[in-house]
């Protein structure tokens, strides 16, 4: 068991890294979570990351003692960048973890119980995703005062929906295989049933999902320290740098500018992570089968 | 038999609105901290908070308070915006129009740019038109908007000069429908018209540029799924000229697909209109909801997610008409 899973490990890396753009895209997350991981050796200016002030080096176009340039009260903005990313992936995470924690298990019971609870928790999920997500995360902003915590709660409260959604498709598609129906018959129970036999099942999906999601969700995070709503300054959320930078445009192009190219890469690499691990997942789901 | 889907489809978004409805005023209840001490200001006495509160029907049962505010939406009532202090049904008409207008034109930009973008790269696989949707289908879903909106403003409104920063003009036609481009054509005001279209482009374009990406994706796998059906090889040796197959056969088999596509991310597009019209200063609701949004301005945040929420229906109704009338089999399969 143990090395033919090695062996179909080796192959689906194979097929992945045929995909240059899936190379690509792993490379930028890769990329993303070594600044995360190492910002404090990586950034030139770590304590720049927090509320200091050089006024006299105030609005510094990029050069080569600041490769991102300054922002309005002297900081490096590339170390500022560097420590963001923490943020956005901080939080990427703890709202996937929370919304897959929620969504997954609902959407198990929903498609294996079935019968009124099942219909209950889908019309629960309908209504949420009844409108968008944005939007409604918004609309959950504006409950709590703006912080890192609001703007993972606004956005876990919008995402739980599209899991349950995900996971109750997927045990419908399974409720019906022989192994199933073997574990019932040996008397098994429903718990072990949904979580031992049917969910392992449904997991490469939600696997290829999360990875997806992990960009989107770091896009809307963006969007809510933007408006105001989420990480505040000085704490260095690429949204908020954005946010701050702009009052100086036009002048200090760099303020907004490279903020938000660390948006873009991120977002990128882990889309493009996504669709090359859907590409090598699916073909494995199959052959698992 | 199409009344009858009709009405089965009108009468699911029922329950979905219902409860909708239901979890935004939930929403609005567990707010922390007293939304009658936030209007009334840290130096009322305790007997005007009283006054408020039995006049705003906050002291009744949650379910009483739910029916009327019901009630009240059924009217057309959402109650007083602590911001504007007007009626939020009037900021909504006034704003209303404007939104209606940007993101009917960003999505009619999306399918201009998506279509022929994704049936060309279908067409020619691999060729250069490909590679190149295939970079901008990428960067379109994975750019802030918001960043994009700025770049914009700042390559075409202060480089080049091009096009107007914020707003939607100052040229005003007489108000029928409130859609500037509608009511300017309407009253034959030129100038209007021009100003308008002017002031829509930027905004528009941004807010399309993430649907435009989807609906190339689309567009293009549905058209590639078409490629070897039989019926293409039979249209081609008849000698029919290859855009007519591509166009007039192809396309009606493959659009399916992209109009699913727009009703999904139609709801991300009334989503980053909060963000598109906060950077254009665009007078819309979605910058009055995020206005909302910062000032804790309950009613007027509770009123424009419904009013987004009935708009994501409606659109996703019309699709599925639609879809109805292009494939007959959607009409007659059984819920």
């Amino acid at each position: 068991m143990n090395s033919l899973n090695a062996e179909s490990w080796r192959r689906a890396w194979y097929r992945f890294r045929r995909n240059r753009l899936s190379v690509f895209g792993l490379g930028l997350v890769l990329l993303v979570l070594l600044a995360a991981i190492f910002a404090p050796y990586l950034a030139p200016y770590p304590e720049d990351a927090g509320s200091v002030v050089k006024f006299a080096q105030a609005h510094r176009p990029p050069c080569g003692r600041f490769w991102f340039g300054t922002d309005e009260v002297g900081r490096d903005i590339l170390s500022r960048v560097i420590f963001g990313s923490r943020i956005s992936l901080a939080l990427g995470v703890l709202v996937l973890t929370i919304a897959a924690g929620v969504g997954v298990p609902l959407g198990l019971i929903a498609g294996y119980w079935g019968g009124t609870a099942g219909a209950v928790i889908m019309r629960v999920t309908d209504t949420f995703l009844a409108i968008p997500p944005l939007v409604l995360a918004l609309a959950v902003s504006a409950v709590l005062p703006p912080s890192f915590v609001t703007t993972m709660v606004a956005i876990a409260f919008a995402w739980w929906p599209w899991y349950a959604r995900l996971v109750h498709g997927e045990v419908l598609s399974v409720r019906e295989e022989q192994y199933v129906q073997a574990a019932e018959t040996v008397g098994a129970s429903r718990w072990r049933v949904a979580f031992v036999e049917i969910m392992p099942n449904c997991l490469a999906p939600v696997i290829v999902k999360l990875t997806l999601d992990m960009g989107f969700v770091i896009l809307m995070g963006a969007v809510l320290s933007f408006l105001g709503l989420g990480v505040q300054p000085p704490k260095p959320a690429w949204g908020t740098m954005i946010a701050e930078g702009r009052v100086y445009l036009p002048a200090n192009w760099w303020g907004v500018t490279l903020p938000g190219l660390a948006i873009f890469v991120t977002v990128m690499g882990f889309n493009l992570l996504g669709d090359g691990l859907r590409d090598v997942l699916d073909v494995e789901v199959e052959r698992w089968n | 038999m199409f009344r009858d889907y009709l009405a089965r489809r009108v009468l699911m978004m029922v329950p979905t609105l219902l409860g909708l409805s239901l979890l935004i005023f939930l929403l609005s209840r567990v707010m922390p901290g007293d939304p009658i001490l936030l209007a009334l200001g840290p130096e009322a006495r305790p007997e005007q908070v009283e006054q408020l509160r039995r006049e705003m029907g906050l002291d009744r049962p949650l379910h009483v308070q739910y029916l009327r505010y019901l009630q009240g939406v059924l009217r057309g009532d959402f109650g007083r915006s602590l911001r504007t202090h007007r009626p939020v049904a009037q900021d909504l008409r006034d704003f209303l129009p404007a939104t209606v207008e940007l993101t009917s034109v960003a999505m009619l930009f999306a399918i201009l740019i998506g279509v022929p973008l994704g049936v060309t790269a279908a067409v020619r696989r691999d060729g250069m038109v490909d590679h190149l949707s295939r970079w901008v289908a990428l960067s379109g879903v994975a750019m802030p908007q918001f960043w994009l909106a700025i770049l914009l403003q700042l390559v075409f409104g202060y480089y080049l000069r091009q096009l107007p920063l914020i707003g939607r003009g100052s040229i005003v036609p007489a108000r029928i429908t409130g859609l500037y481009l509608v009511d300017s054509l309407v009253t034959g005001d030129l100038a209007a018209f021009w100003n308008s279209l002017r002031h829509l482009v930027l905004p528009a374009f941004t807010l399309s540029l993430a649907t435009a990406a989807q609906i190339m994706r689309m567009t293009r796998a549905g058209m590639v799924g078409q490629m070897r059906r039989d019926y293409v090889l039979a249209a081609r040796s008849y000698g029919l000229p290859y855009n007519l197959v591509v166009y007039r056969y192809m396309l009606k088999n493959a659009i399916t697909s992209t109009l699913t596509i727009i009703g999904l991310t139609y709801g991300f597009l009334l989503g980053n209109c909060f963000v598109v019209e906060t950077v254009f200063a665009w007078p819309g609701i979605a910058a009055y909801g995020a206005h909302a949004v910062i000032y804790k301005d309950f009613n007027a945040v509770v009123a424009v997610t419904l009013v987004v929420g009935v708009a994501y229906a409606i659109v996703n109704l019309a699709i599925d008409v639609l879809y109805g009338f292009l494939d007959p089999r959607v009409r007659y399969a059984p819920e």
